[in-house]
């Protein structure tokens, strides 16, 4: 079920009003909505059910065994002379009352991660793997052992698994509390957030079942505006970026010119911020409207002056999981400059790979790395350029450029189609009938919007909340309607749901 | 920032979203009747109809209606609406089309005799259809506009068919096509994947699918967008389905597909490309992996079960391309005049 269709509409009216109506009653408001999830996820597959039912049932499982390990681990170390107690044997020996007290913990945690990671692999890799696996053993002779499966890949499987994994981690470090399975099950498949993200942790979620909103103070502007900033950027800006130039130029880069390709590359970034965001914008109002708040998950990344400050606005729930659960666990920059390249280089193209197994997302994972590999070298811990300094601009540039460089390699079918693309870019100079003044206007508009002050928005919706709420109506109701005016026939899907 | 009780924000959703569909009443009916004839069509048509009525009635509907003119969209005027059908289950005979008699007749075209193309004057293909097109005709335009002899134009639609003039005519998009002063001297076509449905008839029944009636009239669509598309100088070629994964829709694609193939042995000038064949792989049954031009065995098929992967693309692609230059061996060595299309009916 899509956000901007009228079946989401009638389920989310539905799922509104009975929530705030069982929300005082916490069992049945938590079986309420996890039904209301399964439900929603069940429209694109019933088989899908069973998926997040296991993996539900499997982490909230994994979780206990890891506190449980861990408590005792620290009860260990709490009483330290316990492991020295001694009793005598039968025989009159003398030996340990128990032996030393071995922390199961990283085992357990291991072992939860890995059977995630192998749900994901499955789901994403299997099938790249053994056609290749058979393909080289094919050519020793041996046969192809590993059967082609034709598997389709669960939407929001990623986000799910990677919410599983922090939560099984946050647990192991003890900065959380294990969920009850009610919680828990609530927490994995939230609607709002199943499907495409944000990220959201247990610490930021857990408090929010605990401890529910008040149903006096919602933040309803505020998630109208979003909702309708996101429906917009969704429908209108990202469907039309796609069809007026991105799918013809990306599908055959062969038939355009250089202009063409180039003013593709700034529609495609445009279009896959526009198309990401909006489903975030879509998805945090949505949950605010059931009286929950999600992280942020974009912050203007096309303002960044640097790849660091890129990633500090772009995906920005993915940027923290990648840093907080493989980039420090593996040393971070708690070392030299080359170690902490290294680190750098295995976050960002296994962050790639993390898209689906493909060399062109494991180079656009590369081109990042790299390039934050070198800001690096070049201006240690702290690339931002001073305030007001006459590099800002070349710095935007430069930034801007190599992140547009390397959504060729994401967007692009093959590498060999980036490299004509890249190639073409450079000596196809010629008439270019795709680009129009709209076009170019929109794309222009879509940057600009990124240097607005963030205040000036939160200023607007601060005087539109001062309405009635029946005004407040009326004007959602001229969005949706504009917004399926401006927009195509049908809905293609969003762009982050393949991954 | 001023908040909202639980209670208001019910409200102004459910408020919203009534004035919303109230004011987009007519595009949500049009939809509504552009669905396949059914359960589903008829209740959600059930359900926008009175809405559309009232939004009529209370002149509601006439911001949309303006918003449509200043973008020069096709307004959702309720005049081109498909509605009060008699949904037909009949074994009769359709009555036939203004000229379609004539138009079911074999058109006794001549083989294809294609100019020789030259990098000033490229030959001109055209391919498109529905969404399964789509790769192969991104395929082929990757290797076809290579040779510097060949530029491809693409007009895959998604959900388009021959069963649904009124959601999208595919018939009166081609005779624009071959009516251009530069008309294409290849033409590729792929329908079918969503004609399987209910049809309505210019008279107003709906004939459903796949009764004989359904297929009779869907043969003299079929039999007259072909008879428009050939000319001597024209190479048409007609993509056959290909097996799908579901049993059923796949015996669906087959019963459409039969009827493309008669039509397309009556008219010696046109080509049937056998894709049953193809992806079926000789058996006849969906085959999602088999050999493809890298020499490796490849996904061919789409997740979904239906489309056509890349790669499952290429191939067609490239059979296509074969036969192209098959047919410019023996092409004539002076390039052809401007064809007159043929005339429909």
């Amino acid at each position: 079920m899509l956000f901007p269709t009228v079946s989401f509409a009638i389920f989310f009216t539905v799922v509104l009003g009975l929530s705030w109506l069982l929300r005082p009653y916490a069992l049945v408001w938590r079986v309420f909505i996890i039904g209301a999830s399964w439900f929603f996820y069940a429209w694109w597959d019933e088989r899908f059910v069973a998926l997040i039912a296991a993996s539900t049932i499997g982490n909230y499982l994994f979780g206990r065994a890891v506190a449980a390990s861990r408590h005792r681990a620290q009860q260990a170390v709490a009483t330290p002379s316990a492991a020295l107690e001694t009793r005598p044997l039968a025989v009159g020996r003398v030996r340990p009352a128990s032996r030393p007290q071995v922390d199961w913990t990283p085992w357990i945690l291991g072992l939860g991660i890995a059977l995630n990671l192998g749900l994901l692999g499955w789901f994403k890799y299997y099938e790249f793997f053994a056609g290749s696996l058979d393909d080289r053993l094919e050519g020793l002779g041996i046969g192809a052992p590993f059967p082609l499966l034709e598997i389709t890949l669960p939407v929001g499987i990623s986000f799910f698994t990677f919410q599983a994994i922090s939560y099984l981690v946050d647990l192991s470090r003890g900065e959380i509390r294990p969920m009850k399975a009610l919680d828990f099950a609530t927490y994995l498949s939230f609607f709002p957030h199943l499907v495409a993200g944000p990220i959201v942790r247990a610490s930021e979620f857990a408090p929010q079942l605990e401890q529910p909103a008040d149903p006096n103070r919602i933040p309803a502007t505020w998630a109208f505006s979003l909702i309708a900033v996101g429906l917009f950027k969704k429908v209108v800006i990202s469907s039309y970026l796609a069809e007026e130039i991105v799918d013809p130029v990306f599908a055959v880069p062969g038939d355009h010119s250089s202009q063409e390709l180039i003013v593709a590359v700034y529609a495609y970034a445009v279009q896959i911020f526009m198309d990401f965001s909006g489903y975030t914008d879509m998805a945090i109002g949505l949950a605010l409207l059931l009286g929950f708040r999600f992280p942020q998950n974009f912050n203007s990344p096309y303002r960044a002056l640097s790849l660091q400050d890129f990633w500090r606005r772009w995906h920005m729930t993915l940027s923290r999981w990648l840093r907080d659960y493989l980039y420090i666990p593996l040393g971070g920059s708690r070392g030299s400059q080359w170690f902490t390249a290294r680190n750098l280089m295995i976050t960002f193209v296994l962050g790639g790979l993390w898209h689906g197994a493909a060399w062109t997302f494991v180079v656009w994972g590369a081109i990042h790395g790299g390039w934050l590999i070198v800001e690096r070298f070049a201006t240690g811990n702290n690339p931002q350029p001073a305030p007001g300094s006459g590099r800002v601009i070349l710095r935007w540039l430069i930034t801007f450029h190599i992140v547009c460089f390397a959504w060729i390699f994401f967007r692009a079918e093959s590498i060999d189609l980036a490299f004509e693309m890249i190639g073409r870019i450079f000596t196809a100079w010629g008439s270019a009938p795709l680009i129009t003044p709209l076009l170019l206007a929109v794309i222009a508009a879509s940057i600009a919007a990124q240097f607005i002050p963030p205040d000036w928005q939160v200023r607007v919706v601060a005087r539109l909340s001062q309405f009635e709420p029946l005004v407040q109506a009326g004007a959602f109701a001229v969005v949706l309607v504009v917004v399926e005016a401006l927009g195509p026939e049908g809905v293609a899907p969003f762009i982050y749901f393949q991954f | 920032m001023r908040t909202m009780w639980a209670g208001d924000v019910v409200i102004v959703v459910v408020v919203s979203l009534v004035l919303a569909a109230v004011l987009n009443a007519d595009s949500l009916l049009r939809r509504a009747e552009q669905k396949p004839f059914g359960d589903e069509r008829d209740f959600w048509v059930g359900v926008w109809e009175p809405v559309q009525t009232v939004s009529d009635g209370l002149l509601l509907n006439r911001p949309r209606q303006a918003l449509d003119e200043i973008l020069e969209r096709d307004s959702a005027d309720s005049s081109d609406r498909v509605q009060g059908m008699v949904v037909l289950g009949t074994d009769g005979t359709p009555p036939p089309l203004p000229g379609a008699s004539e138009q079911a007749e074999p058109t006794p075209a001549a083989p294809a005799g294609l100019r020789v193309p030259s990098a000033e004057d490229p030959l001109r293909i055209w391919v498109g259809g529905d969404s399964i097109a789509e790769h192969i005709a991104e395929s082929l335009a990757r290797i076809a506009d290579d040779t510097g002899q060949m530029t491809t134009e693409i007009n895959a639609q998604i959900a388009t068919g021959l069963t649904r003039p009124d959601y999208f005519d595919w018939p009166a998009e081609l005779s624009a096509v071959v009516g251009r002063e530069a008309p294409p001297d290849v033409l590729i076509v792929m329908f079918g994947g969503n004609d399987n449905q209910g049809m309505p008839t210019p008279l107003g029944d709906v004939y459903r699918f796949p009764s004989p009636g359904w297929r009779e009239e869907y043969r003299q669509r079929v039999g007259a967008l072909l008879d428009s598309l050939t000319a001597p100088d024209r190479l048409v070629i007609w993509m056959g389905l290909p097996p799908m994964r579901d049993d059923a829709f796949s015996e669906e694609m087959q019963y459409i597909d039969s009827v493309y193939r008669e039509e397309v042995q009556k008219r010696p000038g046109v080509v049937y490309l056998d894709l049953w064949e193809l992806f079926g792989q000789g058996r006849g049954e969906y085959t999602p992996y088999f050999e493809g031009l890298s020499g490796e065995v490849e996904l061919m098929r789409e997740p979904d079960g239906m489309h056509v992967s890349r790669e499952g693309g290429d191939l067609v692609a490239q059979m296509i391309l074969d036969r192209i230059n098959a047919e410019l061996e023996t092409a004539t060595p002076t390039p052809a005049t401007t064809s007159e299309p043929t005339p429909v009916g």
